[in-house]
């Protein structure tokens, strides 16, 4: 079973629903305002840090945050009767990726940069001292996340960062569980890769 | 199989990679994120009673009436707050020939209806009270105490409407605009603005201050509760 999620005014994604990942509360027994309130308000409270660090890690600039969590939100307000109840994380999840390809790509646009390029050592190399300050870390983490291919950040992100499990990213991107597995083994290559130039470790092989 | 992959945090790796897995998995947004989405999506934010009780006894006098004026408004849906603050006894309910809109600076209606300066609900301001004896200690006071302050007072409103009392509604954001100029809840104060006045019947009002709303912030997060009223 799917349900369509629009995101906005851009790209419509079908949804698959998502039984294993169910509403933390309790909701949605009789349909009504009230009820349809109270299942919002949920979500809000469980979801809305979820949804605010899908998009940060999957490419939002932090001044946009709140405004496209907002955004993400009031999408799912508007689908909401067609979201079936356990369905509602995978699209949170579905519509913030989406949220954030399409913000990375209007900075690309106004920005004029390159961020399929590989960042460059000089660009990031600070010492691991610093870099361990948060700021310089965050910074140097959202180069090497910004640097990598959409489909490879987004099963990084999904399954190193929000700990979901292969099978979960596989029903919420609509991908077999298997390429689910092999783009996490490529992204995990490709960030090793990339903090390796930084850290000045040896290239390890990733399982 | 797959579901056995164990996560890199859990493996042998760099220190720098730790950290940077950790960054990712920690980061959180401002505290005040879930009353913004809350309030995006047109719901109160309210607090557990428990937690605006604690939260009241660390506040000053001036603070405690502002909240006690939303909670009573809340709890009790009915306008006899305003009286606490004028000394009198709540008249019948305002008709809507009674509502006053105070209208932001930039946004000034020719038709705006007339004022009624009389109107003990004209006595509500959370300006004259910031202004009060007490009022320094509030003025350092850190900016989410400001939101909170904000997020209380739109939810009187939203208590107001929802028992059909537009013109209680617009008392209070009148007293809102004058205390918040450059409110952080500003556009939702706008919106409620606009569902208060068609609330009270006056459509065309309503009607002019959405367009208005759509013209200037035609990409907001809001616009799609401001567009119905904006339609012929």
């Amino acid at each position: 079973m799917t349900f369509t999620a629009a995101c906005g005014h851009r790209s419509v994604v079908t949804l698959p629903t998502l039984p294993a990942m169910a509403l933390p509360g309790t909701l949605g027994k009789v349909p009504g305002k009230s009820n349809r309130e109270v299942r919002l308000r949920q979500l809000v409270d469980d979801y809305v840090h979820l949804v605010a660090r899908i998009l940060r890690n999957a490419g939002t600039a932090e001044a946009d945050i709140d405004d496209d969590v907002q955004r993400v939100f009031i999408a799912l307000s508007n689908r909401l009767d067609d979201v079936r109840l356990g369905a509602e994380k995978s699209f949170l999840v579905q519509t913030a990726l989406n949220m954030a390809a399409h913000a990375r790509r209007t900075a690309a646009r106004r920005r004029e940069t390159l961020t399929e390029r590989p960042p460059e050592v000089g660009d990031l190399a600070a010492g691991p001292e610093e870099i361990a300050e948060r700021r310089q870390t965050r910074r140097t983490l959202d180069r090497i996340l910004g640097a990598m291919a959409p489909d490879l950040r987004e099963v990084f992100v999904l399954f190193e960062l929000e700990e979901m499990t292969v099978t979960e990213i596989a029903f919420v991107l609509e991908i077999p569980a298997g390429t689910v597995a092999s783009r996490l083994r490529r992204a995990r290559s490709d960030f090793r890769e990339r903090v390796s130039l930084l850290d000045g470790l040896p290239r390890s092989e990733v399982g | 199989m797959m579901e056995d992959l164990e996560h890199m945090v859990d493996q042998d790796i760099s220190a720098l990679e730790r950290a940077l897995l950790q960054e990712g998995r920690s980061y959180r947004a401002s505290d005040d994120l879930r009353g913004h989405t809350l309030a995006a999506l047109g719901l109160t934010t309210s607090v557990g009673f428990a937690g605006a009780i604690a939260w009241l006894a660390t506040k000053s006098w001036t603070t405690k009436l502002v909240l006690a004026l939303s909670t009573v408004t809340l709890l009790a849906a009915l306008p006899i707050s305003y009286a606490v603050l004028v000394g009198r006894v709540p008249r019948e309910a305002p008709t809507p020939s009674d509502v006053v809109v105070v209208a932001p600076p930039e946004l000034a209606l020719p038709t705006t209806p007339a004022t009624a300066p009389a109107d003990p609900i004209q006595a509500l301001s959370f300006d004259r009270l910031a202004t009060s004896p007490s009022a320094p200690a509030r003025a350092s006071a850190k900016t989410s105490t400001a939101l909170r302050a904000e997020l209380a007072a739109l939810d009187a409103v939203r208590a107001t409407l929802a028992v059909h009392d537009p013109a209680g509604a617009l008392s209070f954001l009148s007293a809102y605009f004058r205390t918040f100029p450059a409110g952080r809840l500003r556009f939702e104060a706008e919106v409620l603005r606009i569902d208060a006045l068609a609330q009270a019947g006056q459509a065309s009002v309503a009607k002019r201050y959405a367009q208005d709303f759509l013209k200037r912030h035609p990409n907001s997060v809001l616009t799609a509760r401001v567009r119905p009223y904006a339609e012929p």
